[in-house]
């Protein structure tokens, strides 16, 4: 087991494309960490460098003590798993386990024991003879598991594993995965693009775009103190409402709406005409009891709006509301999720989205009032959308 | 017969006399003709190697009067047929090995690495194909005599196995290609180099393809004429079938039978083996349409 | 804590460092462009292709430049030494009435074949893309000039194109050709009889390939056309014909050159005769260089149709590379 340091790490393809633009990060001995992104965010390449299946342009990889910056992917004592598995065809599920230790000279012997307790450990026993053309997309997955585990490498490095399976199979395999690190304690790389599995997976998480680090840090953390507009557009489900707002006799204008500031906020916006204001859609509640902040230093902020879209979950309902305001883009358009894409969009308006309890069912193009604890603003630089809370967990709480 | 052009899919519901009846009888009039010019040659062989050496003399008639199978015995008994059909064999495999040994190593390179000179290496294969065996024919007439290749069927096979190398190539190339990345990575965290990579995922993966293009180099070789014609002419003893069928009609007077059954004897091997690689030169292709 | 945006490349530890706020010192230099590794990596493909390149520049490069040199000789055979005369060849050929007349034969036999050929193979992958009883069968026959040797199929074709041969018997089954027609003897009927040839020998491979195009087509585009109200006939000149056209484009010119540079059927038909007539410039380089053993001049006819060819080579290979993004 081992560490994983990255320093000063650039890449940048022969047809000029710079994939990784100048990036540290350390990876603590045992954690289990997540790259997430957009596509083409360099998440995948940075995997890859550390596999060593690609070579960087300018810094150092460190596996532990050891500088593996020129060593091959063989020599670094990895394992990784593939999305698409990766399995070799022509060989069946024993010889496929066994294939990379044959390499190493193992002894016959040691071999056996180690691919026999995989093959226990993960249900294997009776698929030994098969080939992988014969086998279903989980039973693929736990053979891709099980030759990246027979290695005993010193750290995992999964691209995608789960997203090659279906819905309900991809949580389950989710949760096992979780159980093995706990088990194993082994150094995980783990790259998805998928933010509940980095959410859920993840000690740490490491949102990136452009080939550039945004933020890293624990789930919680990520979600509650986003760095920028960006994290926290990407982080959170259903999405962020972001829009630009207008600065105004020390409020927010936003559209029609006036969204006051408490004095912490006020200080940190400053001079500054214009801001990206944040507001999660859980925030939102259709009671103004339900989001009185807890020390009673914010009052409720009320807000008329009139729901286009209802969306009845079963727990809860999602209401879609025009806001009169400049939608927020984070990053490139390149990097746009495609929900952001929706159909007839308007540049020049938003469209919020609150998440509510279903103690009263809102009706399609019903007004309601809806509050929030305006402690819960987050606020971000409109220019380059850094965070303007240093330390919004005071504020909030 | 244009508005029929939707391909069909293999198993579809329609039945397939479920067309209107205009365009059945184009589809069938066209069948019927490209079915005769393909298939000419081969009732003329077959037509005239049967008849008899008096029918032949006569007036010219498709059906033989009677079926004489004398040719067949003169072709068999002359010593000189089996020289003939063991040099085109010869030169039929030595283009095999030769194309592979040569287009194996390139194509996985080319399929799977970048590296300088990459895209010079395909543009030069690619002006290789704009020549014709006639316009080397002296150079190397004069190479040939200074290596003392000339008369030799090496000669034949080396020049004859470059100007099969450049499909070669490009047909292999698209089978490595056809093999997921993910699992020559895979085994390049196991420990294997390219070397083992090739031997031990890429080959035993693409053998249809290989097997595709071997046969490919094998016909070839077999019908090599030009050069072969070209180097051969003082060492008959070296001739492959297309020079002994060619050889003969110079001569005064044309055992038309024999001829035409050499002719048969010297086709329908190789028939037999393009008629199994042509799925796999169907998906070759396809994939210069799907541009890739 | 991490500040966003830009990281800052070699200095500040300070973005995206977890546990520990200490960077590790890094032994060794690793600002190299290329790692040792990646050198050799290189080096060993170079390695991979020295089989296929020794074997091209045996057989192409080296007797390209020996062509080129003999080209501007006096050379009479294998055996003379050869004495350098300029552009003598060159002039000579230029002013050679029947280098002329045999260029505009070339000519005349190339889009001859090539036309026909291209608009045939159009109409055998539509037949070859249908489903009808026998289509195995039917596949597995008319692929079958393909597979026959160049030199079989002209001395059989020849045979049967002899005035009493099978050829004329067929025609006269239809009543107005009477039989009797001297077809390789005399010139018009000659190139009748050779395009004809010509065109049958490529006709499979050249439909085979536009099939393979045609069934490239992804499906569902008819479906939606047939939704739309295009009828067949719509649907082949709307979405066939443009879908297809990079593999028209590419066996159009790759059996131009073909074609060009040809040799077998003009040679074993006719051998170029009557009096050059059926002479292409590659039969005719032949011609000269063994059967009148001008090494010098046949060289120099060599060079013209490589440096023609060159022209037609560009066109081609901007198309495979460019346009469709072969290898």
């Amino acid at each position: 087991m081992a560490s994983v340091t990255l320093s000063g790490i650039r890449k940048v393809f022969p047809n000029g494309f710079a994939a990784i633009r100048g990036l540290d990060l350390e990876i603590g001995d045992g954690e289990f960490i997540v790259l997430v992104g957009p596509s083409g965010c360099g998440k995948s390449t940075l995997l890859r460098l550390i596999a060593g299946l690609e070579t960087v342009t300018d810094g150092a990889v460190l596996i532990g003590e050891r500088d593996v910056t020129d060593l091959s992917p063989s020599e670094r004592d990895i394992a990784m798993v593939f999305q698409s598995y990766a399995l070799y065809p022509h060989m069946d599920v024993q010889e496929n386990l066994a294939f990379g230790l044959r390499r190493r000279r193992t002894p016959r012997e040691v071999i056996g024991e180690r691919v026999g307790g995989i093959a226990g450990a993960l249900g294997l026993g009776e698929l030994m003879a098969r080939r992988p053309g014969m086998l279903s997309g989980g039973q693929r997955q736990r053979v891709a598991i099980g030759r990246a585990m027979v290695r005993q490498p010193v750290v995992y490095l999964m691209d995608e594993p789960l997203s090659n399976l279906d819905a309900k199979l991809r949580v389950s395999m989710r949760a096992e995965l979780a159980r093995l690190h706990d088990r194993l304690g082994v150094t995980t790389v783990y790259v998805t693009h998928d933010q509940t599995e980095a959410m859920t997976l993840g000690d740490r998480v490491c949102v990136m775009l452009d080939g550039e680090i945004q933020q890293v840090d624990a789930p919680g953390r990520l979600y509650r103190e986003p760095a920028n507009a960006f994290v926290a557009g990407f982080i959170g489900s259903p999405a962020m409402n972001l829009a630009i707002a207008e600065v105004a006799d020390g409020d927010l204008r936003l559209g029609d709406h006036r969204l006051p500031l408490t004095e912490a906020q006020r200080a940190r916006v400053g001079a500054r005409s214009q801001v990206i204001a944040g507001l999660r859609p859980a925030d939102f509640a259709l009671r103004a009891a339900d989001v009185a902040a807890d020390d009673g230093t914010s009052t409720a902020v009320r807000l008329p709006v009139e729901a286009e879209v209802v969306e009845h979950l079963g727990a809860e309902q999602l209401i879609v509301f025009p806001v009169d305001a400049p939608r927020y883009h984070a990053g490139p358009v390149a990097a746009r999720t495609e929900d952001e894409e929706t159909l007839l969009a308007e540049p020049a308006r938003s469209r919020f989205t609150a998440r509510l309890d279903v103690r009263r069912e809102v009706r399609h193009g019903e007004r309601v009032e809806l509050f929030y604890d305006p402690a819960r603003l987050y606020l971000f630089d409109a220019g380059d959308g850094r965070s303007l809370a240093r330390e919004p967990a005071e504020a909030a709480g | 017969m244009a508005a029929a052009a939707r391909p069909v899919r293999a198993r579809s519901r329609r039945s397939p006399g479920d067309r209107p009846f205009g365009l059945s009888l184009l589809l069938w009039g066209g069948i019927v003709f490209f079915t005769i010019l393909s298939a000419f040659p081969y009732l003329v062989m077959l037509s005239t190697a049967l008849k008899s050496p008096q029918e032949l003399a006569g007036p010219a008639h498709w059906i033989p009067d009677t079926i004489d199978l004398s040719g067949l015995q003169r072709t068999l008994a002359d010593p000189s047929i089996w020289g003939y059909f063991r040099n085109s064999f010869t030169i039929a495999i030595g283009n095999t090995i030769l194309v592979m040994v040569a287009g194996v190593p390139a194509a996985y390179v080319l399929a799977r690495h970048e590296f300088r000179g990459r895209r010079l290496f395909l543009d030069l294969v690619l002006i290789t194909q704009m020549f014709s065996p006639v316009v080397l024919l002296i150079p190397l007439f004069r190479l040939y005599k200074e290596t003392g290749l000339l008369g030799s069927m090496e000669g034949v096979i080396i020049a004859g196995s470059a100007f099969t190398l450049p499909f070669s190539i490009w047909l292999l190339t698209g089978f490595f290609r056809s093999i997921p990345v993910e699992i020559e990575e895979a085994a390049r965290i196991d420990g294997y180099g390219r070397l083992g990579i090739l031997f031990r995922m890429i080959l035993p993966l693409s053998v249809p393809g290989l097997v595709a293009t071997a046969m490919y180099a094998f016909i070839i070789g077999w019908n090599e004429f030009i050069f072969a014609v070209t180097f051969l002419i003082a060492s008959p003893e070296n001739q492959p079938v297309s020079v002994g069928v060619f050889a003969s009609i110079g001569k005064w007077d044309i055992d038309w039978q024999r001829l035409m059954f050499m002719a048969l004897l010297g086709t329908v091997p190789v028939l037999a083996l393009f008629a199994t690689i042509q799925r796999q030169l169907d998906r070759g292709f396809a994939t210069i349409s799907s541009g890739r | 804590m991490t500040a966003p945006g830009r990281t800052a490349q070699a200095s500040a530890p300070a973005v995206g460092v977890g546990r520990s706020s200490d960077r590790p010192t890094v032994p060794g230099s690793v600002t190299l462009g290329r790692s040792p590794r990646r050198r050799r990596r290189i080096e060993t493909a170079y390695l991979y292709l020295l089989p296929a390149a020794l074997l091209l520049g045996f057989v192409f490069l080296y007797p390209t430049l020996q062509s080129i040199w003999l080209a501007f000789q006096k050379n009479k055979g294998i055996n003379d030494p050869g004495t350098f005369n300029g552009v003598d060849n060159f002039v000579k050929l230029w002013n050679d009435p029947l280098f002329w007349k045999i260029t505009g034969q070339t000519f005349l036999w190339t889009i001859g074949v090539v036309g026909i050929t291209t608009v045939l193979a159009y109409l055998l992958a539509i037949v070859l893309v249908q489903r009808f009883r026998g289509r195995a069968i039917f596949r597995t026959i008319v692929i079958l000039p393909a597979a026959t040797s160049l030199a079989f199929s002209a001395v059989v074709w020849g045979f049967a194109f002899q005035p009493e041969n099978l050829v004329n018997h067929t025609l006269a089954g239809f009543g107005p050709a009477k039989g009797g027609i001297a077809w390789l003897a005399n010139v018009p009927q000659a190139w009748v009889a050779l395009i004809f040839v010509g065109v049958c020998v490529s006709v499979p491979l050249t439909g085979v390939m536009l099939a393979a195009a045609m069934r490239s087509v992804p499906r569902d585009l008819y479906e939606a056309a047939s939704i739309d109200g295009a009828s067949r006939v719509a649907q082949t000149v709307r979405i066939t014909l443009p879908l297809t056209r990079t593999m028209l484009l590419i066996t159009t010119l790759a059996n131009f050159v073909v074609c060009f540079n040809s040799f077998p059927i003009i040679f074993v038909m006719t051998g170029g005769g009557p009096v050059n007539r059926t002479d292409i410039l590659a039969t005719w380089l032949y011609q000269k260089g063994f059967q009148l053993l001008d090494f010098g001049m046949a060289s120099t006819l060599a060079v013209v149709v490589l440096c023609a060819l060159l022209a037609l080579s560009l066109a081609y290979v901007h198309l495979l590379i460019h346009r469709t993004k072969v290898g």
